[in-house]
Order: structure tokens, then C-alpha cells, then sequence
């Protein structure tokens, strides 16, 4: 288990976009919590890295981004997932399965006595 | 965006200490904790800048920068491309240009559209074209309500007299002030007139009546010095007030005309319907089109009667008067839209042959780079990327290509505008700007765009089979019904555009072969004008300087006439009550040798003619057939007449005498070559005057020389010079240079088709070749194939070939059915050929048919020579 170091740039976007995709439209802030929490505390995340991040995510056409208002009144950015975003997501999930799959069956060789 | 990035943060960090107060944390270190959980937001702005700013361009340049160098490396395709567009796009620039700068811009005048053109035909007194008489000048100028403003103006000939240099003959417009006041045009220096400037009256002759220069008479006559203004200069024998220069590009009615000056009609001897004389421009009132002005016109014409001494309700009624309002634009532009677009028409062509080679071109390295746009799209490269990669390296070729068509529009601009300004008005208006550029540009972007987005199709399999490594042994192509498209399209482009030039070519040549009735072989004109003052002794003046010319070594022969065949500015009277007007040539003895005219009939009144019948004249064999269709005409006579049909009188010397027919001339073409031999009317120019009431005190001098005609033209003005200092020089010219000028439009239309259709075929026939040989290419396994198992070299030639050829005669027959139904649109320029004619048709088919076979052939031959190893093994 990797201990507590940095995170990945790129899966950084991967886990923002599954956020987004498992609980809607989120504004920067929840997001950073979102990750904190099901990281469950394995990852030390600043949290304003996530701003570049959603950057990069807007400029690749992945995610779109809203000023609305919040429930408390303050105003905030909102960012979604686009229909794009939600292909590269197979995507990388797709790709994800097939890679740890290749690795898993040289675990398995290697488990084998024969 | 800052900004925005700055609330963001602030708002995110506000929530962050909200909760941890929730927690329990006091209100500061909570603040502080939220701050250290987010990570040092400077360093997380700079980030984001930097991210923000370079992405898009960073792309843009890595993308333009893998596209030249991979064209850079592919440097055989990029410079064929690029010759291949440029031509097309070069082309269609090139005639966009003359219609935008022509045909679509408006006419450099205030609210020009709103300028229109008077004119009237009279078919009670056989008159069609005509302008206006002082008397419906003054009647519509008063009564007609759809004008804001009418002016009236005349084109004329007279003697400028510089101070200290010789007389010379300018081309001048006698205008009333109010044209201006339409045309709207602001004065470069000075002012222009106004209508106090002709408050002492044109009758008076005491005083300098005002001129205005043109642009270019200003700069040739007085160096562009502003102090013209004020000065007087002698026009005719009097002197003019000099009060404005107009600017440069400015010229009306004609780009060379060089003075105006200002004259009113005069209103105490206006008549009705005795001379049609003026010519007159008005301004439509906004909201009057022009057929409800000339349904006014029409309807305040009876009106008329009784304001005039000749405008009874009879005469009225037999002229028969129909007045015609026309938009200036429309007057000055007359055909020559129709030429332009038909012109378009052709270039469009060539852009759809070039375009389609370039797309066989853009298709064979689709081909080979199918194997490298797979592997990207299994690197994880979206669609989208690949779509701009390639867009952007057709970009690269098509902008290029659109710069180097400017270039070549710009050359052959300039050439259309030297070789032929005849054929086109307002050709002073001519040049390549913002929206020709734009042109340009847009074709670029629609065919960068148009190659890019083909390239990503998969020519013939998906991309697993090229991942694979397979070989295709038999060799699919897109075709339709066995036929390569691309080359029946091309074959079919092609035909159209030749056909359509060698009509042209033909009716360019068929009026090059135009008998006009005079030779214009070595021939000098010189146009001469004698002052007014020296009127009465015209003929022995004229007879001088010709005596004087034809002692000038390196002359065959000389003589004189009021105007030259081809040339416009003839006078017409009526000879016969009621039949249309014919021109009058006044001519000096020798005029029809010099020309090589010959005298059909009777006296041919050659340079030393002694001729004892009074007031004898000749007449063209057109003329004589008419008034004297089953006899001789010599002996007979002929009286010129008025408008209305009156003999023409000379005041208290009474009736002019009837002209006596004493010879009949060989018919000439005076008008145009594409017309009739002319009915006219020839009056020598001898003592007594044979028509008393007319002196031409213009006249052109026409030399037929034994040298070069133009390297006479000093020593013939120096002969000017010695018989009478008092003579004007105007323009010279070669009467080659005339006879061209009247097939300048033809030669304009033809040279463009031509070019053109020279281009297509051989675009056309490269595309062929390169199209058998690409197949060759493609189809090495199979051709190997079969040649190891037997089969003989030529027959495999020959199966190319055939494949090949049924494509172009496929094409060809699309093409001649193309061609026929667009070739009406040349039928009001052709002389002497028909749209369809089949001589032509079938010539240019087979020409086109012979070469792209020829071009098959040799591309086959390399088929013939593929080595059996080299093919079994090619992947």
C-alpha cells in the first residue's frame, strides 16, 4: 500500500471526474472533501491542487463549469461532467481493468508452485 | 479569469473554516487550519496561470511545427500541391477581382446608385439612342418631379495653347453645373462650379468662362502646381478661368477626358426635336426607381407643346418620343457582366480540376499514412486531434497556395489591364484589396478543411488490418461501375472549359479574318484640329499639310478624314426623310488609296483629282444599293436633311445645295467588324466647299509609311508645325492598334478561356498519369501475381490501360454533355460559330482523349517493368 505522498497528477483528474460522475455536479471545495474522504486519509492531498486540475479538465473539454448559487447563498463554480468527459472515463476505466488484469496474471504465475 | 480563480479560492477556503468552527475550532485557527489544508495558494495561482495561458497556442504551435517538417519531408507532394492550388485559386482571384472591382462595387460617386442616364429613341424619325434637345432639357428640368437635379453635358474636341509650346488637341465636355452637383465628387484643389459661375452668359465672349482640369491633365500640363488656380488658359482661342482640379481616378464621362468646362444650354434658341445633342445624367428623388421616372417622362411629354416654335401637338406626335432612364451603373457597365461571369465560369472550372488533383494527390498519402494515424488513435489521440493535425497540415499547403494565387492574380491583372482597357470599364478601379484577399484566404480555409477531414476516412480497410501487418492481394478501389471517378471528373472539367476556349479562339480568329474594307497594315494616324478663326480656309490648310507629309522619306502615301473606320464620334444626318441617319466622312483626295479601299464605280478621287462637277461626293456601295437599288448611282444626288426631314438651310444663303454622286466607294466596315459594310456618305474636303454649312476643324491624318509607323509620327508633327504653327496635335496611334482595340473584348475573353483551358489539360493529363501510376502502384502484389502465373507483359499493360482509358471516355462523354448545355451562355460573344458546333466539339474531344491516353500508356509502360520479385514481396 503506497503510504502518505503525494498523488499522482494525472489520476487526480481520474478521481475528479469519478466523483463528478458518482455525485453530480460539485463545486471545488466539496470535491476536495469528496476525494479526502474516500481517500480515507491514505493520500496527504493540498487541497489547492485540485485548481489546476479542474483547469486542465476544462481545457481538454472533460468537465464544464457553472457560476451558480449555493444553498448558503455563497457563490460558487459548479463543475460537471461533459458527455466527453463521461467517454474518457470509460476509457481510462477500460484501459485501468486491462493493465491491472496483465499484472494480475503474473501474480498469479508467480504464486504457482509449477 | 484571475479574478474568478481568486473567488473561487476565497469562497473555498471561507466553507474550510466554516466547518472546522462547526468542529469547535475558534474562529482564527480554524482560518489558520483551513489555509494549511489547502496548500500555499500563490504557488496554486501560478500554476493555473501558467497552465491557462500556453495550452492552446503550446498545441497550435506543436501541431503547425510537426506539420512542416512532415511536409518538409514529403517535399515532392507539398510543391506539386501547392503549384497545383495556386494555379486554380490564382485564376478564379484573378476574375472575382474584375467582377467585385467592377460589377459589384458602386461607382465612385455620391449615393451612385441613385445617378441615372437619360436617353430617348425617336422611332417617328427613325432615331434610337439618342440624347436629349435643349428644349426637353429645360421642359424636364422644370416639370419632372423624379429628379432632384438634371444635367446636361457634350463631349467635344478642342485646342489647348499652352504658353511658349505648341497647340495641342485635348479632349474636353462642355457641362452644365449642375452634373457636379449629381456626380458629387469633392474637388481636389479649387472648387468645382456652381450656377452663379455662368451669370454673364455664354453668348458673351467677354469674359473667361471657368474650367476644371482632370487629375492627370493637371500633373502632365502643370507639374501639379497649385497655383494653377485662378490662372488663365486658352482653350479653342479663348480664355478660361481655371477655378478646380478634380482627383486623380476621377473621370466623366470617360476615364480621358481632360477639361470641363462650363456651358448651360441656351434657353432663347431651345427647339424641341431639331438636334438630340446633349447628353444628360440625373438624380433620382430617394424613393423613385427609375421606370417610374421614365413613365413621368413619358407622361409630362405632351406638356410640351406650344413652349417651343417647332413643339407643335403634329410634330409631337410624329416623333414619337420614348424616353428611356437607365442607372448609371447599368449604362457603364452595359455587357460586360455577362463577359465577366461567363469568364468566372471557366476559372470555376479550372478550381474544380485543380482541387479534384490535388485530392488524388491528398488521397495517396492518406494512404501511406494510414498506418501512422492508426497508431495514434490506439495511442488514445481522440478523432478530434487527428482531424486538426491534418487540417492543420492542408492548412500549411492551401494558405500557401492561396498567397502565391494572389501573387499570380496580381500579374495577370495587370496584364488584362495593359492588353485590353477597352474591353473593360472603369479599369482605373482595378486592384487587388481587403475583400479580394479574403476571397483567397476563404478558398484556402474551405480546402485545408476539406483535405484535412478526407484524410482521416480509411481509404479502404479499417486500421486493425494495417496494425496486423495484412496484405491485401487484390486490390480494392473506389470505383463507380468500374470507372475511377477522379479521372472521368477531370477528363469531363477539363472538355467543358476547352471546348468553351476554342470557340472562342475561333471567333477571335473569324473576326481577325473580317474583311473591313480598308488595309491597316503600316498605317500612322495622327488626329489634327485647326482654331475656329482659321474655319474658311480648312481645305487648303488640310490639303497642305497632307502635300507636306507625302514628301516625308519612308512615306507611301497620306491623306486626311474626319474620322477613322473603328473609331467612335462620327456625326450622323439623315439623307432620306424618315429612314435612319447615316454617318458623313469628310475626307482629303487620296484618303481611299491610302486605305486601300477601292473605288467600285465612277471617280476615285485620288491625290491629284480634278473633279468638275459641283458639290460631287462619294457614297459607300452600301448606300448606293439602297437609295438606288436597280441602277447606277453616279450621277444621281443626295441632300443631307434635318431631324425633322427639312433640307438643311445656311440662313440668308439659303437652301444647301443637293451633293452630287460622282463615284461609289468599296464597303467599309466603319462601325465594328461584327456589323454590316456601312451606308456613308464621303465629302471631299476641296475649294468650294462641297457642304458649306459644316467645317471639320477635326480631322485625323492617316500615313501609310514604308518604315514603322510610329518612328514617322515626330517628323509628321514637325510637318504640322511648318504649314500652320495654329495646328493642334492629339492622339497618335497605329491603326493596328485601333483594329485591336475593337476585338478587345473578344481577345480578352479568348486569352483568359485559353490559359485556362491550357492549365486543365495539363492538369488533366498529369492527373491521368498519376492516377495509373498510383494504381500500379497499388496493385504491384496482384500485377505480380499474374505475371508469375503466366501471363504475358503487354496483356497486363493492357488490362491498366483499358481500366484507365474507359475513365476518360466516360468523361469525356459528361464533359460534352456538359459542354453543351453551358455554351449558350458564350452565344452573344460568338461570331461565326455556334454554341455546338461539332467540327469543334469533336477536334478538342479527341485532342483531350489522344493525350490522356498517351499519358495512360506511359504510366502503364512502368507497369510493364515491375520486377516479379520486387512485387511478390511488396507489402
Amino acid at each position: 500500500m503506497p503510504g502518505k505522498g503525494d498523488v499522482l497528477y494525472g489520476s487526480l483528474g481520474l478521481m475528479v471526474m469519478k466523483t463528478l460522475e458518482a455525485l453530480g455536479p460539485l463545486h471545488g471545495y466539496r470535491i476536495a472533501r469528496r476525494i479526502e474522504q474516500i481517500s480515507g486519509d491514505h493520500l496527504a492531498l493540498n487541497q489547492g491542487t485540485l485548481y489546476p486540475a479542474l483547469l486542465k479538465l476544462e481545457q481538454a473539454g472533460w468537465i464544464s463549469s457553472n457560476w451558480t448559487d449555493s444553498e448558503t447563498g455563497r457563490r460558487v463554480k459548479v463543475y460537471a461532467l461533459t458527455r466527453a468527459g463521461r467517454k474518457q472515463l470509460r476509457a481510462e476505466e477500460t484501459a485501468w481493468q486491462h493493465a491491472t488484469g496483465v499484472v494480475a496474471r503474473f501474480f498469479k504465475i508467480q504464486q504457482d508452485p509449477s | 479569469m484571475d479574478r474568478e480563480l481568486s473567488q473561487e479560492i476565497q469562497s473555498h477556503l471561507a466553507e474550510a473554516t466554516e466547518e472546522y468552527v462547526r468542529r469547535g475550532l475558534p474562529p482564527s485557527e480554524a482560518r489558520l487550519t483551513a489555509l494549511r489544508q489547502f496548500g500555499g495558494v500563490t504557488q496554486v495561482e501560478e500554476a493555473y496561470r501558467e497552465h491557462r495561458t500556453f495550452r492552446p497556442l503550446e498545441d497550435l504551435g506543436r501541431d503547425l511545427r510537426y506539420g512542416l517538417r512532415a511536409l518538409w519531408r514529403s517535399r515532392g507532394f507539398s510543391s506539386v500541391v501547392v503549384v497545383v492550388l495556386s494555379l486554380g485559386i490564382g485564376g478564379i482571384t484573378t476574375v472575382f477581382t474584375l467582377l467585385n472591382r467592377i460589377v459589384f462595387q458602386p461607382l465612385p460617386f455620391r449615393d451612385a446608385d441613385r445617378i441615372v442616364v437619360l436617353t430617348h429613341s425617336a422611332p417617328g424619325v427613325n432615331l434610337d439612342n439618342v440624347g436629349l434637345s435643349s428644349g426637353l432639357y429645360f421642359h424636364y428640368r422644370e416639370h419632372a418631379g423624379s429628379f432632384t437635379a438634371l444635367g446636361a453635358y457634350s463631349r467635344a474636341a478642342s485646342t489647348f495653347r499652352p504658353e511658349g509650346a505648341s497647340a495641342e488637341r485635348v479632349k474636353i465636355v462642355y457641362t452644365s453645373s449642375s452634373v457636379f452637383e449629381i456626380l458629387g465628387v469633392a474637388p481636389a484643389l479649387g472648387r468645382t462650379f456652381t450656377i452663379h459661375d455662368g451669370a454673364p452668359g455664354f453668348l458673351n465672349t467677354t469674359w473667361a468662362v471657368p474650367v476644371l482640369l482632370s487629375h492627370d491633365f493637371w500633373v502632365s500640363h502643370f507639374a501639379g502646381d497649385a497655383g494653377v488656380l485662378g490662372r488663365n488658359i486658352t482653350i479653342g482661342n479663348n480664355p478660361r478661368e481655371v477655378i478646380g482640379v478634380m482627383p486623380s481616378g476621377f473621370g466623366f464621362p470617360d476615364a480621358d477626358t481632360q477639361i470641363w468646362i462650363l456651358n448651360e444650354p441656351p434657353e432663347a434658341t431651345a427647339r424641341f426635336a431639331r438636334v438630340f445633342g446633349l447628353d444628360a445624367i440625373g438624380r433620382l428623388r430617394p424613393g423613385v426607381t427609375p421606370e417610374q421616372a421614365r413613365s413621368e417622362l413619358q407622361t409630362i411629354l405632351p406638356a410640351i407643346i406650344g413652349r417651343y416654335p417647332d413643339a407643335t401637338a403634329a410634330r409631337v406626335a410624329e416623333v414619337q418620343l420614348r424616353p428611356t432612364v437607365l442607372r448609371l451603373k447599368t449604362a457603364v457597365l452595359a455587357d460586360i457582366g455577362h463577359v465577366l461571369w461567363t469568364v468566372f465560369g471557366g476559372m470555376a472550372l479550372l478550381l474544380a480540376i485543380a482541387w479534384t488533383n490535388a485530392a488524388a494527390l491528398f488521397a495517396v498519402r492518406a494512404d501511406e499514412r494510414q498506418r501512422e494515424i492508426s497508431v495514434r488513435q490506439a495511442l488514445g489521440a481522440p478523432r478530434s486531434r487527428i482531424v486538426r493535425l491534418l487540417v492543420i497540415e492542408a492548412a500549411i499547403l492551401t494558405t500557401t497556395a492561396a498567397a502565391l494565387g494572389l501573387v499570380l492574380a496580381r500579374g495577370l491583372l495587370l496584364a488584362v489591364i495593359a492588353f485590353a482597357p477597352q474591353a473593360l470599364p472603369r479599369a482605373d478601379e482595378i486592384r487587388l484589396g481587403g475583400p479580394e484577399v479574403a476571397f483567397a484566404g476563404l478558398l484556402g480555409v474551405v480546402l485545408a478543411c476539406f483535405y484535412g477531414m478526407r484524410g482521416t476516412r480509411p481509404q479502404h480497410d479499417g486500421t486493425v488490418s494495417h496494425l496486423a501487418g495484412g496484405r491485401r492481394l487484390t486490390a480494392t478501389r473506389d470505383t463507380w461501375l468500374g470507372v475511377d471517378p477522379v479521372i472521368a471528373l477531370q477528363i469531363a472539367l477539363a472538355l467543358t472549359l476547352m471546348i468553351g476556349s476554342a470557340l472562342m479562339v475561333k471567333t477571335y480568329r473569324n473576326l481577325l479574318q473580317r474583311d473591313l474594307g480598308f488595309s491597316a497594315d503600316r498605317l500612322l494616324t495622327v488626329q489634327v484640329s485647326i482654331p475656329g478663326s482659321k474655319a474658311r480656309q480648312h481645305a487648303q490648310i488640310y490639303e497642305a499639310l497632307v502635300a507636306s507629309i507625302r514628301q516625308l522619306p519612308g512615306v507611301e502615301s497620306a491623306a486626311a478624314a474626319s474620322f477613322l473606320p473603328l473609331t467612335p464620334g462620327e456625326d450622323r444626318y439623315p439623307v432620306t426623310a424618315g429612314a435612319a441617319p447615316v454617318p458623313f466622312k469628310f475626307f482629303v483626295p487620296g484618303y481611299f488609296q491610302t486605305m486601300a479601299t477601292p473605288i467600285v464605280e465612277g471617280e476615285p478621287f485620288g491625290p491629284t483629282a480634278r473633279v468638275t462637277t459641283a458639290s460631287p461626293v462619294l457614297v459607300s456601295a452600301a448606300l448606293a444599293r439602297r437609295l438606288y437599288p436597280t441602277e447606277s448611282a453616279i450621277g444621281k444626288t443626295v441632300r443631307r436633311l434635318n431631324a425633322d426631314g427639312s433640307i438643311v438651310e445656311m440662313g440668308p444663303r439659303g437652301p444647301v445645295p443637293p451633293f452630287v454622286i460622282v463615284g461609289i466607294v468599296g464597303d467599309v466596315r466603319e462601325t465594328s467588324p461584327r456589323d454590316n459594310p456601312t451606308e456613308i456618305v464621303y465629302i471631299p474636303v476641296i475649294e468650294p466647299a462641297v457642304e458649306p454649312s459644316i467645317v471639320p476643324t477635326n480631322m485625323t491624318v492617316v500615313v501609310r509609311t514604308r518604315v514603322p509607323p510610329m518612328s514617322l509620327a515626330a517628323s509628321v508633327k514637325e510637318s504640322a508645325m511648318r504649314v500652320d504653327p495654329s495646328i493642334s496635335i492629339g492622339g497618335v496611334e497605329t491603326m493596328d492598334a485601333i483594329v485591336g482595340s475593337a476585338r478587345a473584348k473578344e481577345a480578352f475573353v479568348g486569352l483568359l478561356l485559353m490559359l485556362a483551358a491550357i492549365v486543365s489539360v495539363l492538369l488533366g493529363t498529369i492527373g491521368v498519369y498519376g492516377s495509373v501510376a498510383q494504381l500500379v502502384k497499388r496493385r504491384t502484389p496482384e500485377i505480380g501475381i499474374r505475371l508469375t502465373l503466366g501471363a504475358r507483359r503487354t496483356a497486363v499493360v493492357q488490362m491498366v490501360v483499358a481500366g484507365a482509358l474507359r475513365a476518360v471516355l466516360v468523361g469525356a462523354a459528361v464533359g460534352s454533355v456538359a459542354a453543351v448545355t453551358s455554351t449558350g451562355a458564350l452565344r452573344s460573344m460568338l461570331f461565326g460559330v455556334e454554341p455546338n458546333d461539332p467540327t469543334v466539339f469533336l477536334t478538342v474531344g479527341a485532342l483531350l482523349v489522344a493525350a490522356a491516353a498517351v499519358a495512360a500508356f506511359a504510366a502503364a509502360a512502368r507497369a510493364a517493368r515491375v520486377d516479379l520479385v520486387v512485387a511478390l514481396r511488396a507489402d
